[in-house]
């Protein structure tokens, strides 16, 4: 079956707007591989990872800006990244070995869209925004739209996701990230998340007092998904430490868990307290 | 297909293959290239690392399209870099290889590591190489590796390999260089003129009649050459370890999810896959029992014609009920344990054809090679002599290679179409399809006086031994005699039954289901020594095996009985973490565990003979023969270490040929921790022999007494007047004289038959040790991470400490998996990242302490360790949870969520 790669945008625009069937899109292709392997070789492919306007990272407009097939690599070694947007260096250093750090992109594990993905927790945490180029043209849509159940996302056949903005926030503000597995080693990268909570707040200048705060929790439901109760018990609050205890049992009220392979919904539910609340005190403790 | 042009180790390479093939099947399968191995296919074990324009990848997780016109380096593009010949003797020197199945793809990331950081933390080097799962080396010397690179490549300069060779010692394993060049050729690594591939079809279904195959489909498939089924098996249709009850491809029925039905003979694996979907088996489903309580049921389904208790064995010792009677507090629990992978890094795999002489060959990756041998014998009707078992380097075995997989496959397939043939299992067949670690249902009773000695232990196992035989009677002997502890137990009941399910099949698995019924005895003791008041080291003292003493079976132990040195050898670090616990943070909590162990060296009950030949060569090198096959563990090194030391000779003066049945003597399996101790022993009378007819002729040579000459440095000497031989001026005069200088010495331990009963001395000797752990526990989440680890073992005489310690650290690695995260759900857990066994970040640091209480009848003193090393490791860890929480575990892993749930009271 023919392979593409695309070395430019326009290229793969031109493969796209030609195509007869609907090409597999490779980025990394550290889940399609393992996945997909028969269907890689069965359909067309399209390998998208060496179109330069994807893999780059850029301030644009108070946003900073990740093409899709960046890598894990490229996130952890990014200076733009460190400064504007340290969760994503903490999920990606918590994302498999080096050797998959090398090859998987943020794009795909956008698309995997497994309720378990780190990065994708991270996004939602981030009210990141999704573009997404379709016979022509470029649409952008939050990614909580663009994700829509385990392996599903709003992607009609031939779209590509190209890239990510995610909007920058005035200091002080801080973020989080806990991961809970089932090795032993906390926050293990080699690892699928039993539950993972991603937080993000913003600190009123001068004071205590939170403005507001993202928690986003991880394989406890279909999709990440937001803890807005938890949200909602700290805005505009000091995060002392019966609130912060607070907020964080709040967050079961946002779960839906399934069991699985990993851990049962039961303790998922009872842990997700904890969890957030590990999460959102690196948060606080990084909110200079 | 167009072809595909990139760079491989610095040169331009074209390959006819489709784009969205692995990079590393293109550079295996097509290219021949076979440092990079093939060990889950799914990115998880890193095996098959190499360079992709500079940065580690795992080529299985790369489309070869995604390589194109791009840089890729393998462990054989290093080969002429300075950087490779420092990390190669740097992995040698500190004992990093053992089975080298991952070693390939370490030394490339460790090569990319060190140009990154040149001078890496030990933290470092552990993040860098997270991604490569070793089941061997426990990591700790691969650390070590790593960080003495680094050294060396700071100094700029490489020290000499030259170390002392004999006992003692820590010479370079002989087969290390070709294992981290990436050379040594395990089972997928051969590659013969016009061979065909195999795909084995098998029953999605746990129980089913089989109504008919039809295999016109495949047969109409192009490449596909022959499709195999029962009726094709020209010899006996069973194979099994004692009792033959497993078809090699299956007849009426199939028993357990996985069971091989049919065999697809092709041109190409594309091929044979193919085939093998197009098999049409007509299964009508049968009602399936999957726990043995519920196979024990009159109403359930009998799986064999001699019911579904494969075997109940009991050990009766004194009067249980008068020293439960004795007894002023009595504990009483049920245990659990699940089913275990092995999980060796090399999947199954091998090769067959007829050489020259008609003789069927087989070149496998095993754990016994005369085993193999017989059994493919019967299966195709002819005598052992007409077939040829050679071990190809082997990447672990763990008991799991002691079992036939490929092996039956390829003897049939290549004998029915004459072609040379190969069968590689991928891992998810390797979980389906090969055997595990029995899960067993232990309930332990146990009587004890208020100063904390035992008075009685009655103790009942059920263990799920799946769907045929293999090693389930003696597994389950093995446990009713271990089950009581390396204690004084003055009055024992242990009774044992193993029963068929419809579930995996059960083997043979590093410590022969000790580490089941450890867990069980050693929580019991850690719950004593907390009711007594004592500390569990003390209650241990109080009750441990001593010289005089005797065991469960009767069994008076005089010799080599150190469990009180290794108590005592761990006793000091307690006290000092019992006076400085270290501060309990915010919600993690911290404790210390304890827990002994013993294990009988060798077959349980029975013979077990080794015999090695050896012989001078004509060049004046001595020539080891035996078919002792080293998997990793490096019974290799140990035996020409033997040798070294009875004949003062360097390591470079000894020969070695190994694990081949056409020439090397029947030196029994690896198993039971026996190889050192048996076959070390039948080396070290060999060598005596040689030595004394060295001597005898030479002397006569020298015109001087035998009393005045001795052999050393690769002479034979007279004392008195200084004249000597070279052993090759020796050999030259041998063979003008026609004298045979070759020595064959045969070593069977005693052990005498159990009684019924269960009296007797089973086995020869016992390995002993104490394991220390300390570990984190988080209260809110249930997180357990193991901080420090001690362990203690009496190895009778660590004849290569380097390689005692490899052992230890190895063996306590798998015992945290064990402990932690470690549980094959079948049809759930299918690769790495679902059965999770620990890696390098996991590791934490470990300790070794030898203890030496040599053992009259071992080489130099020495008896077993590699099984020894995992069985207490468990219990000690659980034991350091209850110390750090307060909650017993009784189930098998501690899994955050059980560790939760137990904190919380649920369930």
């Amino acid at each position: 079956m023919p392979y593409h790669v695309a070395t430019s945008f326009a290229e793969m625009a031109t493969l796209l707007g030609q195509a007869q069937a609907r090409f597999t899109l490779l980025a990394g292709g550290t889940d399609l591989m393992v996945a997909r392997r028969e269907q890689l070789l069965e359909a067309p492919v399209l390998d998208i990872s060496r179109v330069p306007e994807l893999r780059t990272i850029a301030l644009e407009d108070g946003k900073l800006v990740i093409g899709s097939t960046v890598t894990y690599r490229q996130l952890l070694e990014a200076p733009l990244v460190q400064r504007h947007c340290p969760l994503l260096q903490e999920t990606a250093r918590r994302t498999g070995s080096v050797q998959i750090q090398n090859l998987g992109t943020l794009g795909g594990n956008v698309v995997n869209a497994s309720p378990a993905g780190d990065s994708l927790t991270a996004l939602v945490a981030l009210e990141a925004e999704v573009e997404v180029f379709w016979q022509g043209k470029r649409h952008v849509k939050p990614i909580g739209d663009f994700v829509r159940g385990p392996g599903r996302v709003d992607l009609p056949p031939n779209g590509v996701v190209t890239r990510f903005f995610i909007p920058l926030v005035e200091a002080p503000w801080g973020s989080g990230f806990y991961k809970l597995v089932n090795r032993a080693y906390p926050q293990h990268p080699m690892a699928i998340a039993v539950v993972s909570a991603a937080v993000v707040v913003k600190r009123a200048p001068g004071e205590n007092r939170l403005l507001w705060a993202r928690v986003a929790l991880g394989a406890v439901a279909p999709t990440p998904v937001r803890a807005r109760e938890s949200e909602a018990l700290l805005c505009g609050q000091v995060p002392e430490a019966t609130c912060v205890q607070r907020a964080a049992q709040a967050a079961v009220q946002a779960v839906s868990p399934i069991d699985d392979v990993r851990a049962s919904a039961a303790y998922r539910r009872q842990v997700t307290p904890a969890v957030v609340e590990k999460a959102l005190r690196a948060a606080l403790e990084a909110c200079q | 297909m167009t072809a595909l042009t990139f760079v491989l180790n610095g040169r331009p390479v074209s390959v006819q293959a489709p784009p969205a093939r692995s990079l590393l099947e293109v550079l295996r399968h097509d290219l021949r290239c076979t440092g990079p191995k093939n060990g889950c296919l799914e990115g998880e074990c890193g095996a098959c690392s190499v360079l992709l324009d500079g940065e580690p990848v795992t080529a299985c997780l790369v489309p070869v399209g995604k390589a194109a016109g791009r840089d890729v380096v393998t462990v054989e593009g290093l080969h002429d870099t300075p950087l490779f010949h420092l990390l190669a003797h740097a992995f040698a020197a500190k004992g990093a290889v053992q089975c080298g199945i991952c070693t390939p793809g370490l030394v490339v990331s460790t090569a990319a590591l060190l140009k990154r950081h040149p001078a890496p933390s030990r933290a470092q080097i552990r993040d860098f190489l997270g991604g490569h799962l070793c089941r061997c080396t426990g990591y700790v010397k691969i650390v070590d590796a790593v960080a003495y690179a680094a050294e060396l490549l700071g100094r700029g300069q490489l020290p000499s390999l030259e170390t002392p060779a004999g006992v003692g010692h820590a010479p370079p394993r002989p087969d290390a260089a070709a294992k981290i060049a990436g050379t040594a050729r395990y089972g997928d690594d051969w590659f013969l003129e016009g061979m065909h591939f195999l795909q084995v079809v098998r029953s999605p279904h746990p129980h089913a009649a089989i109504e008919g195959i039809d295999a016109a489909a495949a047969l109409a498939e192009p490449g596909v050459v022959a499709v195999l089924t029962a009726r094709d098996v020209p010899g006996v249709n069973r194979f099994g370890i004692l009792v033959a009850d497993q078809p090699v491809l299956a007849e009426e029925r199939v028993r357990f999810c996985g069971e091989a039905v049919a065999l697809v003979v092709a041109t190409s694996p594309e091929a044979a896959q193919r085939g093998a979907a197009k098999v049409q088996v007509a299964y009508r489903p049968l009602p399936a029992v999957f726990s043995p309580a519920a196979a024990l049921q009159p109403e359930a389904p009998r799986l064999h014609a001699g019911g579904n208790c494969l075997a109940a064995p009991v050990v009766q010792k004194g009067d249980v009920a008068a020293g439960f009677a004795a007894a002023e507090v009595v504990l009483e629990e049920t245990y659990t344990t699940p089913f275990i992978e092995h999980a060796y890094i090399e999947p199954e795999a091998g090769v067959a054809y007829f050489d020259a002489e008609g003789r069927l060959t087989l070149i496998v990756s095993t754990q016994t090679p005369y085993l193999d041998r017989d059994a493919c014998a019967k299966v195709l009707g002819l005598p052992p002599e007409r077939l040829r078992v050679i071990q190809a380097a082997t990447g672990g075995g763990f008991g799991g290679k002691l079992d036939l997989s490929v092996q039956p496959l390829l003897a049939l397939a290549a004998y029915a179409t004459g072609k040379a043939v190969k069968l590689a299992y991928r891992r998810e067949e390797s979980f389906l399809s090969t055997t595990k670690r029995h899960p067993y249902e232990v309930h332990y009773r146990l009587g004890a006086t208020r100063d904390g000695r035992l008075t009685a232990v009655q103790v009942r196992i059920l263990g799920d031994t799946g769907a045929y035989a293999s090693w389930g009677p003696t597994v389950i002997r093995r446990a009713v005699i271990h089950a009581p502890g390396p204690y004084v137990v003055p009055h024992y009941r242990g009774e044992g039954c193993v029963v068929y399910t419809n579930n995996p099949i059960c083997g043979a698995m590093r410590g022969f289901s000790t580490p089941q019924v450890a867990f069980a005895a050693e929580s019991q003791l850690d719950m004593l020594a907390r009711r007594l008041g004592l500390d569990p080291i003390e209650l241990r003292l109080r009750n441990c095996l001593r010289p005089g003493d005797a065991t469960a079976t009767g069994q008076v132990l005089r010799h080599s009985v150190g469990l009180e040195a290794t108590l005592l050898a761990v006793r000091d670090t307690w006290r000092e973490l019992q006076k400085q616990p270290l501060p309990p943070q915010e919600h993690l909590a911290y404790g210390v565990g304890v827990a002994c162990m013993w294990y009988g060296i060798g077959n349980t009950a029975l013979p077990h003979p080794s015999t090695v030949r050896v012989a001078l060569d004509d060049d004046g090198a001595v020539h080891l023969y035996t078919s002792a096959a080293d998997i990793g563990q490096g019974v290799h090194t140990v035996l020409l270490q033997i040798l070294a030391e009875v004949l003062q000779l360097p390591l470079s003066a000894l020969r070695l040929t190994a694990a081949d049945t056409l020439l090397t003597p029947d030196s029994g399996k690896t198993s039971a921790s026996r190889q050192t101790y048996v076959t070390g022993q039948a080396t070290y009378e060999a060598a005596v022999q040689l030595r004394e007819l060295l001597r005898r002729h030479g002397a006569e040579l020298l015109g001087s007494a035998a009393a005045e000459v001795e052999v050393a440095g690769g002479q034979v000497r007279c004392r008195r007047r200084g004249t000597a031989l070279s052993l090759a001026e020796l050999a030259a005069a041998f063979r003008q004289q026609g004298v045979v200088a070759a020595c064959t010495a045969t070593c069977d331990p005693p052990a005498t038959p159990l009684d019924a009963a269960g009296q007797g001395a089973p086995y020869p000797t016992y390995g002993f040790a104490t394991h220390l752990a300390q570990v984190q526990v988080d209260r809110r989440t249930g997180e357990v991470r193991v901080r420090r680890f001690i362990a203690a073992h009496d190895v009778g005489k660590a004849l290569n400490p380097q390689a005692v310690e490899g052992q230890i650290e190895g063996g306590v690695v798998m015992g945290l998996g064990f402990a932690l995260t470690e549980q094959h759900l079948p049809g759930q857990t299918r690769n790495f990242s679902t059965y999770l066994i620990p890696t390098f970040q996991e590791t934490p640091e470990i300790y070794p302490l030898l203890v030496e209480s040599a053992e009259p009848t071992g080489p130099f003193g020495a008896k077993g360790v590699g099984e020894l090393a995992m069985i207490g490791t468990a219990p000690a860890i659980t034991n350091a949870i209850y110390d750090a929480v307060g909650v017993r575990i009784r189930s098998l892993p501690a899994t955050p969520e059980k560790v939760f749930r137990a904190l919380h009271g649920l369930q």
